[in-house]
Order: C-alpha cells, then sequence, then structure tokens
C-alpha cells in the first residue's frame, strides 16, 4: 500500500509540469499575461450577465441617452443611437476571442498535420509538394489573403476566419516541419524506426510530444495577432456585421466623431490593446519556460 | 558576384512560377463565386444583351484556361492587367495611379522604422539594465501589441485634433502638370517645389509614423537582443583591451554583425508593409493602393483582385530577395544558396 503510493507519486511528467509552473510563476510579467488572460475570457463567457445593458450589443436605439460621456451609468459612454459601449465592448470581446479560437481549431491541426508528414518524410515527393504548396499560400500579406477569401465566400463571422485560418496554416505547417526535422536525428526517433513500429505511432507518440511546446507557444502569441487581424478586418465591414459589435468595427464607425466623443473610439481600441498584450505576456512567459528547458 | 546573378535570376524564376500558379488559383477561385461579377458591376438596369457582350469581351464566357490564357497574353504582351469591373477602367492604369502613392508612404515607413529601430535599439543595448533600457523595452513593448489602426486614431486626436500639429488627413492638391513618377513627394521635389515637398512630408507624417510602430518597435527588440550578444563577444572585449575607441567600437565592431538578424526581420517587415497599409490609408483618407485593393477586394472586381495579388506578390518577393542579398554581403560565410 505504501509502496504503491510511492510510486503513484512519481509521475514524470506531472513533476515536469510542476518545474515548469514554478519558473512561469517566479516571473511577475507572466503571472500578469496568465491574469489578464483569465479575467478576458471570463468577462467574455458572462459578458451578457455582465452588461449592464445587454440589450445595446443588438439594434437598439434610445435617443434620449446618445452620446453620453463616460460616468458611473454609462462606464465607457453611449454612441450615436445611445448604445451602452461598455455593454458592447464586452459582447465584442466575445466575438473576438470566438475568432482567435475558430482560427487556430482550423488551422493549427491542418498546419501541424503537414508539417509532421514533410518532416517525416523529408527528401521525398511529399516533402516537396507540402513546402511549395505552404511557400504559394505564404507569398502574399495574410491579410490580403485572408480578405480576398472572405469576400469570396458570405461575408460573415465564420468565412472571415475560414480566411484567417487559410492565410495562418502555413507558418504552422514551417514550423512543425523544422521543428520534426531537428528531432527526427535523435536517438528516441532511431530507435523508435529501427524496431519497426507503425510510422503514425512514431510521429504521433515519440514525435510531436517532443515538439508540442513550441507550438503551443506560438499559439498563444499567435492569439494576439489574429484578433488583431479580425478586428482589422471588422475594421473595413469584413467579418461580424452590424449590429452585431466587434471592437474593429466601433473603433472605425466612430472615427467621424472624433474627436467630440472620443470614448467611441478610445476605450474598443485600448481593449483590443489589452487583449492583445495578454496573450503577448503569457506566450513570452511559456517561451521562457522553454528556452530554459531546451538549454 | 557570379554567385549574386545567378541567385536573383534563379529567384526570379521562382517568383514567376509561384505567381503564374497563385494567378490561376485566385481565377479559379473567383469563377467559382456565386454570382455573375458582370451583371453585379452593371447593375440590374442594364440589358442582358450588353452584359453578354461585356461577359464575352471579358472572356467570362470562355472556359477557365482559355480566360487565363487571355489574361497572360494581354499582361506579357502589352502590360493589360485586364479591365476593372469597380473603376471601368484598365486595372494597369489604376494601378499605375494608385501604386506609387502607396510605395512613397511605404519608402518613409521603411526608413523610419529602419533608423528608429535601429536607433532604440542601439540605445536600449548600449545601457543595459538601467532606466533608460527599461522605457525603451517597455514601449516597444506596447509597441508591439498595438494595432496600426489604433496607433492612427491615437495620433489622429492627439497631434491632428488637440495638438495640432499635424493635418488630420488627406493630401495637399498637386498640379496635374507636375504629376511625373505619380508619388507626390517626388513630383514635388522633381518640379523644384521644395514649400510642396515640406507640407506633403507634413501630411505623410502620421500615416507613416502610426504604419511603422509595430515594425520599429520589434525592430528594436530584435536589435537590442543581437547587439546584446555581441557586447559579450571575444573579439569586442578583445578589442576594447586593444584600446579602440568607444564609439568606434560601437559603431563599427559592434553593429555590423548586429545588422544581420536586423536586416532579415527588416525585410520581412517592409514586405509586409504594404498588406498592412490599407487600413492607415482609410483613416487618414490617403487614396494609395491599399485603399484601392480593399475597393476592389470588396466589389468582388475579377481581374482587380488578380492583378492586386501578384502586385502584392512581386513586391514581396523582391524585398525579401534584396535582403537575402544584403544580409550575405554583411556575412560572407552565410553562402547564397542557388
Amino acid at each position: 500500500m505504501k509502496k504503491s503510493r510511492v510510486e503513484k507519486s512519481f509521475n514524470p511528467r506531472l513533476e515536469a509540469l510542476k518545474k515548469s509552473w514554478y519558473k512561469f510563476s517566479r516571473n511577475p510579467l507572466s503571472l500578469l499575461g496568465l491574469s489578464v488572460i483569465m479575467v478576458i475570457f471570463f468577462l467574455a463567457i458572462f459578458a451578457t450577465v455582465l452588461a449592464p445593458y445587454p440589450e445595446d450589443s443588438g439594434l437598439s436605439v434610445n435617443f434620449t441617452r446618445t452620446f453620453q460621456s463616460p460616468s458611473r451609468q454609462h462606464l465607457a459612454g453611449t454612441d450615436e443611437y445611445g448604445r451602452d459601449i461598455f455593454s458592447r465592448m464586452l459582447v465584442g470581446l466575445r466575438y473576438s476571442l470566438a475568432i482567435g479560437l475558430l482560427v487556430l481549431i482550423l488551422a493549427v491541426p491542418f498546419g501541424i498535420l503537414l508539417g509532421l508528414l514533410a518532416g517525416y518524410y523529408k527528401e521525398t515527393w511529399l516533402e516537396t509538394i507540402v513546402m511549395r504548396f505552404t511557400e504559394l499560400f505564404m507569398s502574399i500579406p495574410p491579410l490580403i489573403l485572408a480578405m480576398v477569401i472572405c469576400t469570396m465566400f458570405t461575408n460573415s463571422y465564420f468565412f472571415s476566419s475560414v480566411g484567417i485560418a487559410v492565410a495562418w496554416w502555413p507558418w504552422y505547417t514551417r514550423l512543425t516541419y523544422n521543428l520534426v526535422i531537428s528531432v527526427s536525428n535523435e536517438l528516441y526517433v532511431l530507435y523508435a524506426k529501427l524496431s519497426g513500429i507503425n510510422v503514425l505511432k512514431i510521429i504521433f507518440k515519440e514525435i510531436l510530444p517532443n515538439i508540442y511546446p513550441s507550438i503551443l507557444t506560438k499559439m498563444s502569441l499567435d492569439m494576439g495577432s489574429i484578433i488583431i487581424i479580425a478586428s482589422s478586418m471588422n475594421f473595413v465591414g469584413l467579418g461580424i456585421q452590424p449590429p452585431t459589435p466587434s471592437l474593429g468595427a466601433m473603433v472605425s464607425n466612430s472615427i467621424s466623431y472624433l474627436p467630440e466623443y472620443w470614448w467611441l473610439t478610445v476605450f474598443p481600441a485600448l481593449l483590443v490593446i489589452l487583449i492583445v498584450l495578454g496573450f503577448n505576456l503569457l506566450g513570452d512567459g511559456l517561451n521562457d519556460i522553454m528556452s530554459v528547458e531546451g538549454k | 558576384m557570379r554567385l549574386a546573378y545567378l541567385l536573383v535570376l534563379k529567384r526570379l524564376i521562382h517568383i514567376l512560377v509561384v505567381l503564374l500558379v497563385l494567378s490561376f488559383v485566385i481565377f479559379a477561385f473567383i469563377r467559382l463565386i456565386p454570382g455573375d461579377p458582370v451583371r453585379i458591376s452593371l447593375g440590374p438596369m442594364v440589358s442582358e444583351e450588353t452584359v453578354q457582350k461585356m461577359r464575352s469581351e471579358l472572356y467570362f464566357d470562355r472556359p477557365l484556361v482559355i480566360q487565363y490564357a487571355h489574361w497572360l497574353k494581354g499582361i506579357v504582351t502589352k502590360g493589360d492587367f485586364g479591365l476593372s469591373l469597380y473603376t471601368h477602367r484598365p486595372v494597369s492604369a489604376d494601378i499605375a495611379e494608385y501604386l506609387p502613392k502607396s510605395l512613397e508612404l511605404a519608402l518613409y515607413s521603411g526608413i523610419m522604422i529602419l533608423v528608429m529601430g535601429v536607433l532604440l535599439g542601439t540605445i536600449s543595448a548600449i545601457f543595459k539594465n538601467t532606466w533608460l533600457d527599461n522605457l525603451v523595452r517597455f514601449i516597444s513593448y506596447l509597441g508591439v501589441v498595438t494595432p496600426p489602426y489604433a496607433f492612427g486614431v491615437f495620433f489622429m486626436l492627439l497631434f491632428g485634433y488637440i495638438l495640432k500639429w499635424f493635418p488630420i488627413g488627406g493630401m495637399p492638391k498637386i498640379d496635374p502638370a507636375m504629376t511625373r513618377t505619380g508619388m507626390l513627394g517626388l513630383d514635388a521635389l522633381l518640379a523644384g517645389d521644395f514649400a510642396l515637398y515640406g507640407q506633403i512630408l507634413k501630411y505623410m507624417f502620421l500615416p507613416a509614423l502610426s504604419l511603422s510602430l509595430n515594425s520599429i518597435a520589434y525592430q528594436a527588440r530584435i536589435h537590442r537582443s543581437s547587439m546584446i550578444e555581441n557586447i559579450n563577444a571575444d573579439y569586442i572585449q578583445f578589442a576594447e583591451v586593444a584600446g579602440v575607441k568607444r564609439i568606434r567600437l560601437i559603431m563599427k565592431h559592434m553593429m555590423k554583425p548586429s545588422f544581420i538578424p536586423t536586416f532579415t526581420i527588416y525585410g520581412l517587415q517592409v514586405g509586409a508593409l504594404l498588406g498592412n497599409a490599407f487600413i492607415i490609408e482609410v483613416i487618414f483618407r490617403y487614396a494609395g493602393f491599399s485603399q484601392y485593393s480593399l475597393n476592389v477586394i470588396m466589389n468582388k472586381d475579377p481581374y482587380g483582385i488578380v492583378a492586386i495579388t501578384f502586385i502584392f506578390g512581386i513586391v514581396f518577393a523582391i524585398v525579401n530577395m534584396l535582403i537575402d542579398l544584403g544580409v550575405s554581403k554583411l556575412d560572407p560565410r552565410i553562402s547564397l544558396e542557388v
């Protein structure tokens, strides 16, 4: 009984995780990033509950309270229809995070899969085809590619995510490809190959678990970039359609009201900065743990 | 030197192949779009006959491969990118009008990125772990996480509306007789009108700054870390012991090797400038290529979309090629892969 507890208490993966968490928690900036992200997700999930005027996230008009400056009733003021900016920001935040996650869900598995194949079958026709195909998608700026794809289909929230994902997966393919090449000469991979294990098992059980930390770091940093791209697309009217609030569109629609009604642009823009800041701090924190472990 | 020519040649062929495949894919995609682009462009009031005529003029009634071949032939023989269904002009005329304006904006941004990024990175590295370093690092962190449109809006509010130092958007009128290159500033210079040039620079400052700040911040971070790597190198310590003056030490021995990573990143940043500019051009009402691209994309203008992706691809590829050549000049150990 006692012996089994000792055995149970030594779990190498758990120990490694504890060690990483210790290193992570020693850096106040990383912790700040993590808390910002947690608060943001909390706000996004309970947006409609927390919003003081949830009905303002849609098409509601209240001409008795248009263009009110920030006050206790309206923390971030009201817009030209008398809608509460703070409530709209919370709901916009929810959509921003949803798009970021959706893009990663669409782009990352596809990118990783191609990268694993191209890296494992190095110096074969498969590598050539996959890497040339990847290059093709990397040869024009991601924002332009995403916009072209979004307009080709229906201009909606879902297809703007698809557009960004199509522009985004090549970076994961390239990263995974480089990582696979760097570990494929490691002894454990060679032994696995020599012992005749199924290829799929080598790729998913031996290679993938050893490279995923770097991919995870990139995902955290990319959440920020994707949210910037998505809000830039909202800015010009691609993606989420009004009256549903999106942070980018909230900024662009109210530029014409500068400088008198500054709160209409400044607060949504600050929220975008806060989101991206959180994900970047978190990503840098994760990156620090990895690079220490690597050495 | 011979190697460099070979590299350029091989890269150019490679770019060409990539662009050909890319444009074909986009053409194919456009044919898949539901709805008839010609009908959308001409509106519902126009008779079916006219639409049919236009369709056949633009080769929309022919198979995809033939339409593509016709389009390609137009480019190779006449530099003709087809007819824009959005502006109802040849796409090449639109490009000639708008592209120089965006290139000029990108040029000023590119200069700002290099000068300010390197300057901030160097200051930060030399005064490592002092308050100055921390300040620069804090600012560059904020710079990296702030989207360009937020910079645009904040600067417009602060410098345009509150302090009134800079105009809030648009561009000064330029005499059509002066137009030679299409770049407003350069045209003013060529005409010898320095007052106008100064005015144009004033209009360009806020858009160029908003466009470049992300990259400046990123560049400063990269340059700082590569400088710090070099400060600890053996050859620097040796030079210091040998009595090389500090200014010379920093400017020559530390700067030159530090430029290699800086330059590589710089290429990526500058290559992306044109693509990122559209939102800045919208905010500051600057009628450039990026804003034109945006309109073309939003209006599903088939020939326009193919042309702009083509142009973006070419600019991106040429910038990257130049950077690779520059890096190999800086460090002879990095051999050019031919």
